[in-house]
């Protein structure tokens, strides 16, 4: 569903228990190119990346950017860190913590943020209300 | 035995039947997601096998997945004590040791890794960050001598910190200018050098950009491989302005600091 300033509503359809289903949703969003959800030690969780994209090297950075976001700053104090997104040349990384982990999206420069950083923090609500402890 | 074979046909009930079978099912369940699962197998399988390598890896594995890093700590150096260079536990403790700024034993624990395993694409995209320009934090503020002028700036007034730091964290210039302004200045910096490399893998080009959300307060980073620029604002400013901001005062960073060199 979409609302007026076109970015679609934040909830997710899928269980934030089913990490693999949420990320086919979120790969959907236009212009995500593909993403993957990685645990905090690198290892992942469910990938839906080009293939011509190094999954490991990509998991193992994703998993310790998302660390020292989450446990360091800048500026953040520790568990404050929601999302990132990180802009280069040729699209822009996004990235999210959630209790069992990051989602990371691969995006064209010409995507809309707003509507990612949406889809992506329901994906992150999903996720995080499947796994109160 | 046929009544076994029976019941398991008509639950369709698949249960481990050895240590291995019980460990080989809890990565399975780890690498679907399905943690508590995991860690339920694995605390069975541990209690009848005590050394397990398998076992204390998942277990690492786990602890991990749940941000406890102590316990991860434990287990890998567990596995550490019955193959002293098993590759993962090696990549886990190496991580552990670049959360806790260790990055010299992070790069010793790496190359022991590849040295074991060489094609480990995990570990040689960390070594690379690592060993990048790495250097120690510093254990007290640093205080250079200022080499841009503040007013030329024009550092927007919403701008709760800001900070200029070359990418090998040396501080530049801080407002406010404090005891943590150096260790900020090289925390950005090693955040730099972990999201170049993530967009550069990715294969997007140079970094160009961040936005790091927090809960209270979000930091907008400007960067040219060279310099850094990073802006803190409240949650409350509009992603466009802060940007327009961001643009401008890199703009006059650039020229300070160009100025500086001529």
């Amino acid at each position: 569903m979409t609302v007026a300033n076109g970015v679609g509503h934040s909830t997710p359809t899928t269980s934030g228990r089913d990490l693999r289903a949420l990320l086919r949703e979120l790969i959907a969003v236009e212009h995500v190119r593909g993403g993957l959800i990685v645990a905090p030690d690198g290892l992942v969780i469910a990938s839906e990346l080009p293939s011509h994209i190094p999954v490991e090297a990509l998991s193992a950075l994703a998993a310790t950017l998302g660390r020292e976001l989450e446990v360091r700053g800048p500026r953040l104090r520790r568990g404050s860190f929601l999302m990132a997104n990180f802009a280069a040349g040729d699209g822009t990384v996004f990235l999210g913590g959630t209790p069992v982990g990051f989602i990371l999206l691969l995006a064209d420069s010409e995507a809309n943020r707003e509507r990612i950083r949406h889809a992506m923090r329901g994906a992150i609500d999903a996720v995080r209300q499947a796994w109160k402890r | 035995m046929v009544l076994t074979r029976f019941l398991k046909a008509v639950t369709g009930a698949r249960r481990p039947e050895t240590t291995m079978a019980m460990f080989r099912q809890a990565g399975r369940h780890r690498d679907a997601g399905r943690f508590e699962e995991a860690v339920a197998l694995v605390e069975r399988g541990l209690k009848l096998d005590a050394d397990n390598i398998v076992g204390h890896l998942l277990a690492g594995s786990l602890h991990a997945v749940f941000r406890e890093m102590d316990q991860a700590k434990a287990e890998f150096e567990r596995v550490l004590t019955l193959d002293p260079v098993q590759p993962r536990a090696l990549l886990g403790l190496a991580r552990i040791a670049m959360e806790q700024d260790d990055n010299d034993r992070s790069a010793d624990l790496l190359r022991r890794a590849l040295g074991r395993y060489p094609d480990f694409p995990e570990a040689s995209a960390l070594l690379a960050v690592v060993t990048a320009v790495a250097p120690a934090r510093p254990s007290r503020p640093s205080s250079p001598a200022p080499v841009v002028q503040p007013d030329r700036l024009r550092v927007p007034s919403e701008s709760r910190e800001t900070v200029i730091a070359r990418t090998d964290a040396t501080l530049v210039f801080a407002q406010p200018r404090g005891p943590r302004s150096g260790e900020l200045a090289a925390r950005t910096a090693h955040l730099q050098r972990l999201a170049a490399a993530l967009v550069e893998r990715a294969g997007l080009g140079a970094l160009h950009h961040a936005i790091i959300e927090g809960a209270a307060e979000t930091t907008y980073l400007r960067t040219d491989g060279d310099a850094m620029l990073s802006l803190t604002f409240g949650r409350d400013i509009e992603t466009a302005a802060a940007l327009t901001h961001l643009e401008r005062v890199w703009t006059n960073c650039r020229a300070e600091l160009s100025s500086q060199v001529a």
